[in-house]
This record gives C-alpha cells, sequence and structure tokens, in this order.
C-alpha cells in the first residue's frame, strides 16, 4: 500500500478526533454525573428516566397528600373523640340513679353542664383544619353545625330532628356525601350512562374518601323515639319544650337530646320527670356508641392512609434507587474511563508530535 | 549507421533538462504536499529513438537511442474513485445536513438537563392534586391557573423557538446554500472554459482541475451528480475535455397496464389504466432521470421559494438540439428549461423530493416533510413532523381542558354554576389551537369564568370531583387523532395515551431516536468517504518519502547528465586537439 503524507495526516486527525469526543463524552459523565445528557445518547434510557421522573414526582405528590390527609383525619378523630368523652362523661354524670331525689337546686347544676357539655360537642362537631370545617362532609367551607331560632339543631340549615321525610332524605344524602381525594390508588371514574342527567362517579376503591359528616357521631339516622312512660302525655315536658314536636319523642341526635335533657332538669321538683330523663340518659349512652362506632370508622381510616403512606415511602425509596439506576453512572467505572481515555488522548497526541515532524527529508543529508 | 559527432551531446542536454524538469514537478508536489485536493503530479517522459532509417548500408547496425524525451506533466488520479467519492460525498451531506437541524430542534424538546414542559405537567397535576384537597379556596383556584399559565408560556417559547429555527433554516437554505450551489455551477462552467482554452494551447491545466475537482466534489455534497467527460478531438494527435454535470433525479412513476406485446391498454378515455396494488392504489416504481446543469462552459440554475412551510425548489436544466448539443438563445445564453426538485400535492397533502442524496435533500426533507402528518405517511419526520405533533398536543390539551370545565346545565338545560373555557386562541376562538395560539382566557384571568371544582353546581362547597376529572384526564389515556390529507373525515390515531406520555414518547424520544439513527448513519458515511478518501490519498496523494527519495534520485540523474557532458567533452577535446598531434 502506497502511503501517503495527507493519508496519515487524515488518519492522525480523523483517529485524534474520536479519541478526543471520547474524552469529552466521558468527562461529561463524570462532570454531571449522569449516565446520558441528551436523549439521544440512550432514548431507551431517557424514556425509561422520564416515566421514572413522573413517578417520583407523583410518588412525592401523593406522599405529601397523605400526610396531609392523615392530619386531617386526626384532626376528624380528635374531634369525633371529644365527643365521645362528652357522651361518656354525661353518662357518667347523669346515669346510675343519679337524679333519682335530687332537688331543682341540684338539677339546676346538672342542667348547665349538661348545657355546657352541649355547646362542646358542638363546638367538636365544628372544628376547621386549615380554614376548612371537617366534619361538613363536601361542604368545608361553612359551619355545617347550627342552632337555629327554636334553638334546634341544624346541619347546613336543615333542622337535623325533624319529622319532614324531605328534611331525613337531605340529611341522609348528606351524610353519605363523598369527597375523594388521588393519593395514588388509580384515581378512576365511573362514566355515566350517556343522556342520562348523571354525573360521572369516582370508582370508590380508585381514592381516598375524606369526607366525613359530623352527623355520623350525633345523628342516628332516624326520628326520634318515644320516651317511655310519657307516652305524649299532654303534661309532659314537652309542652314546655320548644324542641318538643307534641308526639312524646326524644331528639334524634346528641344536641337536641341534650337541650331536652337540660329542659327536663330544670323542671320544677313537682313537674320533674324522672323517668323521661333516665330515658334520656340512656338514649346518651346509645349516643356515645354510636360515636364511637364512628370514631373506629375514622381509625380505619388512618390506619389505611398510615399503610398508604407507609408503601408510598417504600414506592419513593424504591422509584429513587430506579432512577439512580438509570441515570447515575458508576462512578468508579466512570472515573477509570475517563482515566483511561486522558490516557488515549495523550497518547494520540505524542504520537502525533512524532508523526507530523518526521518523514525521509529529515535524514537527507 | 555512422554516430554523428555531437550527438552525445543533446542526449546529455535532453537528460539535464528532464532532471531539472522532474526535481521542479517534485518541488511542485513537496510545495502543494498540504494544498486541499491537490493531485500529485508526475513528469511523464520517454526513451527517445529517432528511428530514422539507413542512407548506407553498414554493418554497425547496433541502433542507440537518442536520450529522453519529456512528452508533458500529468496528474496521477483514478476516476472510479472520484465517482465513488462523490456519490459519499451526497450521503453524508444529506445526513450531515439532517443531524444539524436535528441537533437544533433537539435544543426545543431536549428536556434532559432543563425543566420545562414534562415538569410543567407535572407540576399542574400536582397543584391540581393540592386543589382536590382544598377546593373552595380563591387562591388555589389560582395557582392552578398559574401552573397552565406557566404551561402556556412553555408552549409559546417553544413555538416561537421552534418558528426562529425554521426561519434560520429556510434562510440559510434560500440565502446561503442555493448561492454557494448556483455559484459552483457558475465557477466550474467557468473552469471548464480556462480548462478548455489551457489545453487547445497544449497546456494540462493541472492546478484549473484541481480546483475543478474540488468544486465538483463540493457541489456534490449538495445534490447527487453525475459527471461525464468526452475528448474532443482537435487533430489527430490534439484533445480537449468536455465535462457534462448533471442532477440525478429520482422519481416514483406510475406503472401502466400492458398487453401481451407491451403496449400500454387504454380505458375508455382513452387514457393509459394504471396497475393497482392490493389497497387500491397505483403501483409506481423508481426511475432516475438526468438533467445537464452543466456542459462545459454552459450552466443552469437554482431557485428556491417557501410558502406556508414548504420550500419549493426549481432547477434551471440546460436544453440539448437534435444535434445532441446545447441549444442556445440568440444572446448566446443557454436556453433552459425549469423543473421541480421538489413538489407538494394540495390534494393528498404527498410531499416529493426528487433527490436521494446530498445537503439538499437533508435540509429540504426537514423543511417539507412532515412524517405521519403528510399524506404519505412514510415521508421523514421533518420539523414539520414536530410542529405538527407539537400543535397536536397542545389543541388536545386544551380541548379537554375546555370541555371540563363547561358549566353544566340545570333541569332547564340551562348552563349554571362555574366553568366556561380555560383556553382561548389569540382571536378568541375555543377551537384550533397551536402552540404559537393558545393563551389563558382573559375571563379566567379577570375571575369571569372560574375553575370548576365540582360537577353538580348543588353539592357541597368543597366537592371536588370535577378537579378529579382534570387529575384523571391528565393521566388517562387520550387519542391523540390526525386527519389523513385528501381523505374526508378519517382520521388516524398517531398515538393513545396520557399528554405526559404523548410528549416523551411522540415528541422527545422521537427526536432522541431519529437523532441516534441520523448520527451513526452520518458516522458510517464519513466512516466510509474516509476510507474512499484514504483511497484516493493513496493514488493522488503526496508522500514527503517519496519526493525526498525522487530529490535524490533526479539531483543524482542530473550529476550523472552533467558527468556524460563532461565524459563527452573530454572525449571530443581528445579527438579535436589530442589527436593527430604525433611528431609536433
Amino acid at each position: 500500500m502506497r502511503v501517503t503524507t495527507s493519508m496519515m495526516i487524515r488518519n492522525y486527525q480523523t483517529n485524534l478526533s474520536k479519541t478526543s469526543e471520547n474524552k469529552m463524552n466521558l468527562q461529561n459523565k463524570v462532570l454531571t454525573q449522569r449516565n446520558f445528557c441528551s436523549v439521544k445518547e440512550d432514548p431507551s434510557a431517557a424514556a425509561k428516566a422520564s416515566n421514572l421522573t413522573r413517578q417520583y414526582l407523583k410518588n412525592s405528590d401523593y406522599m405529601d397528600m397523605a400526610k396531609d390527609l392523615r392530619s386531617k383525619i386526626d384532626a376528624q378523630e380528635d374531634s369525633v373523640y371529644q365527643v365521645v368523652k362528652y357522651a361518656e362523661e354525661l353518662y357518667a354524670k347523669l346515669g346510675k340513679e343519679s337524679l333519682n331525689g335530687t332537688n331543682l337546686s341540684q338539677r339546676d347544676t346538672y342542667a348547665n353542664t349538661v348545657l355546657s357539655i352541649r355547646d362542646s360537642i358542638l363546638q367538636s362537631l365544628n372544628a376547621t383544619y386549615s380554614n376548612t370545617y371537617i366534619m361538613a362532609g363536601a361542604n368545608g367551607t361553612e359551619a355545617p353545625f347550627g342552632i337555629n331560632k327554636d334553638g334546634k339543631l341544624t346541619y347546613r340549615d336543615i333542622p337535623v330532628d325533624s319529622d319532614d321525610p324531605a328534611d331525613l332524605e337531605k340529611l341522609k344524602e348528606f351524610n353519605q356525601e363523598t369527597l375523594y381525594v388521588d393519593i395514588g390508588l388509580g384515581l378512576e371514574f365511573q362514566k355515566a350512562a350517556a343522556g342520562s342527567n348523571d354525573y360521572d362517579q369516582i370508582i370508590s376503591s380508585t381514592a381516598f374518601d375524606v369526607a366525613f359528616s359530623g352527623l355520623k357521631a350525633v345523628w342516628n339516622g332516624e326520628q326520634g323515639k318515644a320516651v317511655p312512660g310519657l307516652n305524649g302525655d299532654a303534661a309532659d315536658y314537652r309542652q314546655e319544650n320548644p324542641l318538643g314536636t307534641g308526639s312524646g319523642k326524644m331528639a334524634n341526635n346528641l344536641v337536641d337530646l341534650c337541650t331536652q335533657l337540660a329542659k327536663e332538669l330544670a323542671q320544677p321538683d313537682g313537674d320533674f320527670d324522672y323517668q323521661a330523663c333516665d330515658a334520656m340518659v340512656t338514649q346518651i349512652k346509645e349516643y356515645h356508641i354510636q360515636a364511637d362506632n364512628a370514631l373506629t370508622g375514622i381509625g380505619v381510616k388512618e390506619n389505611f392512609l398510615e399503610k398508604t403512606v407507609d408503601r408510598l415511602e417504600a414506592n419513593d425509596l424504591s422509584l429513587a434507587t430506579q432512577l439512580e439506576r438509570v441515570v447515575t453512572p458508576d462512578m468508579a467505572a466512570a472515573i477509570t474511563n475517563y482515566s483511561y481515555a486522558q490516557y488515549a488522548y495523550n497518547a494520540a497526541l505524542r504520537i502525533g508530535v512524532n508523526l507530523l515532524s518526521q518523514s525521509f527529508l529529515d535524514f537527507m543529508r | 549507421m555512422l554516430r554523428a559527432t555531437f550527438a552525445g551531446f543533446s542526449v546529455a542536454r535532453g537528460a539535464l533538462t528532464a532532471s531539472q524538469k522532474a526535481l521542479d514537478v517534485t518541488g511542485q508536489n513537496i510545495s502543494n504536499v498540504y494544498t486541499a485536493g491537490y493531485t500529485r503530479q508526475r513528469l511523464d517522459q520517454v526513451s527517445m529513438s529517432m528511428g530514422y532509417g539507413n542512407y548506407s548500408y553498414s554493418n554497425y547496425t547496433a541502433q542507440v537511442g537518442n536520450g529522453v524525451l519529456i512528452t508533458g506533466i500529468s496528474q496521477i488520479r483514478d476516476p472510479y474513485l472520484d465517482i465513488q467519492y462523490r456519490n459519499q460525498m451526497a450521503n453524508v451531506g444529506a445526513s450531515d445536513a439532517k443531524n444539524s437541524i436535528l441537533e437544533q430542534v433537539e435544543g426545543v424538546f431536549d428536556e434532559t438537563m432543563k425543566s420545562s414542559i414534562k415538569d410543567a405537567f407535572s407540576d399542574l397535576e400536582s397543584k391540581l392534586l393540592d386543589l382536590a384537597n382544598s377546593t373552595g379556596s380563591e387562591l388555589d383556584d389560582s395557582i392552578v391557573r398559574a401552573s397552565m399559565q406557566s404551561l402556556v408560556n412553555i408552549f409559546h417559547a417553544n413555538a416561537t423557538n421552534l418558528a426562529d429555527k425554521r426561519d434560520q433554516i429556510t434562510d440559510d437554505f434560500e440565502n446561503n446554500s442555493i448561492r454557494q450551489v448556483n455559484a459552483l455551477l457558475k465557477d466550474i462552467a467557468e473552469l471548464n472554459k480556462s480548462i478548455k482554452n489551457s489545453q487547445v494551447l497544449g497546456y494540462p491545466a493541472l492546478e484549473l482541475q484541481d480546483d475543478r475537482n474540488n468544486k465538483l466534489d463540493e457541489l456534490a455534497s449538495y445534490i447527487p451528480i453525475e459527471i461525464i467527460r468526452t475528448d474532443e478531438k482537435l487533430s489527430s494527435t490534439e484533445k480537449v475535455e468536455n465535462v457534462q454535470v448533471n442532477i440525478v433525479l429520482t422519481r416514483d412513476e406510475i406503472v401502466y397496464k400492458t398487453d401481451a406485446d407491451g403496449n400500454p391498454i387504454t380505458g375508455t378515455d382513452g387514457k393509459p389504466i394504471p396497475e393497482l396494488d392490493k389497497d387500491g392504489k397505483p403501483v409506481t416504481k423508481q426511475t432516475m432521470q438526468r438533467f445537464a446543469l452543466i456542459d462545459n462552459d454552459k450552466y443552469g440554475k437554482f431557485d428556491a421559494k417557501t410558502e406556508d412551510k414548504f420550500t419549493k425548489v426549481t432547477f434551471d436544466h440546460l436544453q440539448y438540439g437534435a444535434d445532441n448539443k446545447v441549444v442556445t438563445n440568440t444572446d448566446g445564453t443557454p436556453a433552459t428549461t425549469t423543473a421541480d426538485l421538489t413538489k407538494k400535492d394540495a390534494a393528498t397533502g404527498d410531499v416529493e423530493i426528487y433527490i436521494q442524496g446530498g445537503t439538499f435533500k437533508g435540509t429540504l426533507d426537514m423543511l417539507n416533510s412532515s412524517g405521519v402528518f403528510d399524506g404519505d405517511a412514510a415521508t421523514e419526520k421533518g420539523l414539520g413532523y414536530y410542529e405538527q405533533a407539537f400543535d397536536l398536543l397542545v389543541n388536545k390539551f386544551a380541548t379537554v381542558m375546555n370541555e371540563l370545565n363547561q358549566k353544566a346545565n340545570d333541569a332547564n338545560g340551562q348552563p349554571t354554576g362555574d366553568g366556561g373555557n380555560l383556553f382561548t386562541t389569540n382571536t378568541g376562538a375555543t377551537s384550533g389551537f397551536t402552540a404559537a395560539n393558545i393563551k389563558v382566557n382573559e375571563d379566567w384571568i379577570r375571575g369571569i369564568v372560574k375553575l370548576k371544582t365540582k360537577q353538580d353546581p348543588d353539592s357541597g362547597s368543597t366537592q371536588n370531583d370535577n378537579i378529579n376529572k382534570f387529575i384523571d384526564n391528565l393521566n388517562k389515556d387520550q387519542k391523540f387523532e390526525v386527519p389523513i390529507p385528501g381523505a374526508t373525515s378519517t382520521t388516524s390515531t398517531i398515538y393513545t395515551g396520557n399528554f405526559y406520555n404523548y410528549y416523551v414518547n411522540t415528541i422527545e424520544s422521537t427526536l432522541g431516536i431519529e437523532q441516534q439513527s441520523t448520527k451513526n448513519l452520518l458516522d458510517n458515511h464519513v466512516t466510509v468517504i474516509n476510507t474512499i478518501a484514504q483511497s484516493k490519498d493513496q493514488v493522488s496523494g503526496v508522500s514527503l518519502d517519496e519526493e525526498g527519495v525522487n530529490l535524490m534520485q533526479y539531483q543524482q540523474s542530473f550529476t550523472a547528465a552533467s558527468r556524460l557532458m563532461t565524459s563527452l567533452d573530454e572525449i571530443l577535446d581528445k579527438l579535436i586537439n589530442g589527436t593527430g598531434v604525433c611528431g609536433r
């Protein structure tokens, strides 16, 4: 083969350029600590990294969200726990025949205590978290519970102890209200049938329902029970009781029941009906159980969130590890490769010095 | 035969001249060892023999030659390697142009080292998730709006950036590449003329030929060319070289039905009937056509004009008469015919580029082709692909978001509750969104339109089911459909997936894969062209070692010729001055 000077130089320049490019790429790898700095270097790894990055970011969002929801659920739990405790206190104070044989003065003290506890229950039911009422179902911008001009408990302006079936229906609807938040359970909607007036519904297993209606803790969802022994007698406490419906029934919720109880306790000695009070206190015990059950329900949710946070944290670690595996080079290998590339480049330069300076002409005399 | 007394002197003189000339050629070779495109030169010399007959018979019949004769100086070049080199230059040119344009697009869409659309989508999702957990807050609505505004800003920035790239590439093509090629055509034609004039006078014009070869190599990097060299005899011994440069077009031509004798079958309308494939489309076959761009000192030219993102390139090629000579106008300029290098069918959207290589091919592919968005979906994924794929993302995104935010209808079918279009175009339209024209609805900014948080306007104040629908729609599969050009109400789904993955797969990864394959192709072509260049250098390059040896050799031959001269002088001196002096 005939070897010419320009051929040698072209060959040298091509190879030097390749060596230099290789050195630069490996140098970038070390400097950026990345396997690739553009998609073209490794499209498959880059697509994988994009996918992992998105999953990682979503997982972080879900993690933050689940933690925040846990605090919210904690706040709900605290409030319901307070209700449970107040019901328990009422039952403990007024139960076991403690009212039997009491005079008006003693009962007035009891009545004030009951009213004070009622107000505390109301406060707990209107608890807020981050400026949102947490016992308001999906209507967190307004205080859910209130006392109307008749002194009756209202939930979202509807009297809770109402005999109107429409009110009852509305309350039931409120009680079943949902407020779903995506925490990485694969949020999915069930599409409403075409042409119907229904809305698309979230499939309940694909998101976390953060809605909680305080009604669950204090309302039995039915009309009030009859007070045993009174049978709607016109002479009973209800005549003076603004809550009374004339049907001789007890209020269907803890708050109104407290009001009823306080009224009864404030009756003069002759009018005071111990039996009715006893029945109401027994009913309070049932509300205590109901609130406790609601508390358990929240506990289940909290437990689920705990597990979800654990799962998301494990995911976080796993995704970060996977991402690192795809994106970050083995630094030992990267540095070694770079050192070798530097060595090869130096060698190429050394060859160049010899190659370019010498020819037969240098040895002619 | 009797030898002439002074015959030896002319032999020695010829040898001296040849050695001196050879040293000159060696000097020329050494001087140009690093000159680009220089072809090694060689002194052509032959042993001279007068070869005339004897006038008188002689017993001394041994004939000696008459020394050395310089017949010329020639270049050592392999035309076959030139053809290979130029064909490969076309391949390198095409890949290089494509690679360099894709690198510019990479700056817009590759998000490996920057935060852009992908992060903006993730941010939007994050903000919507926050809002889902805190609906009813005015602040959160504005945070989501800010996130969407940020996404829209990135859409704009990328669209502007991409449009700037297109403008720069188009401008560079029209004002630099086209001009450069036209200048090359003119230069080569003028060199043809100069070389021919020199050859007529007996000069080989080797340096001009090197210059022409360089320019032909450069021309081959722009367009695929074919060079036809023919010798024109001036006399029985003198000849000059004619050079014709053709552009080679590759076209798909429709195949028509023929009968058993090979005659075309015509339909009732008298037109030939095309062969159809199984899909009912006409069968085509690739044919190559050649058009003369240069014929000696006559040359054509290229022209380019861009309208509606399509660069139409035409060229004026030379016309030949029946005598196979270039037809000229009365003013002596060559008569030319204009032909298309690129074509776009308005009805079918088919884009054609009739060349198979060269920078023109690479650049025009990128400027004119849009891949799946063209009528012929198999075209290259040029700038149009990235522009339209990006616009498709924006249009789908804006349309879906707007649909999700429409007001609900009450029992009387009247719109009620929050809602309204979140995005409009610059002109206020709510369809035909592009990355350049999309904007956040001003009514949303003013608070007239609100983000619809709940599907049922009568549901609770913190109900968030519609926000969840936004989140769901950012994650769920969307069908990205494009109309099929030329077909009515028919679309093709180019991708099914969420917005984020559409961006990653259809734009970012596609670009990366295209870049990777183009770079690999370019590397392969460069490797091949380097091999051919090596082969060319083997033949035509200067070796300093060889030239060094030549220096010694010709110096020695000059010395030897001088010595011959001295010897002859001494002989004659002896004969003239030292002979017959006996007895003086």
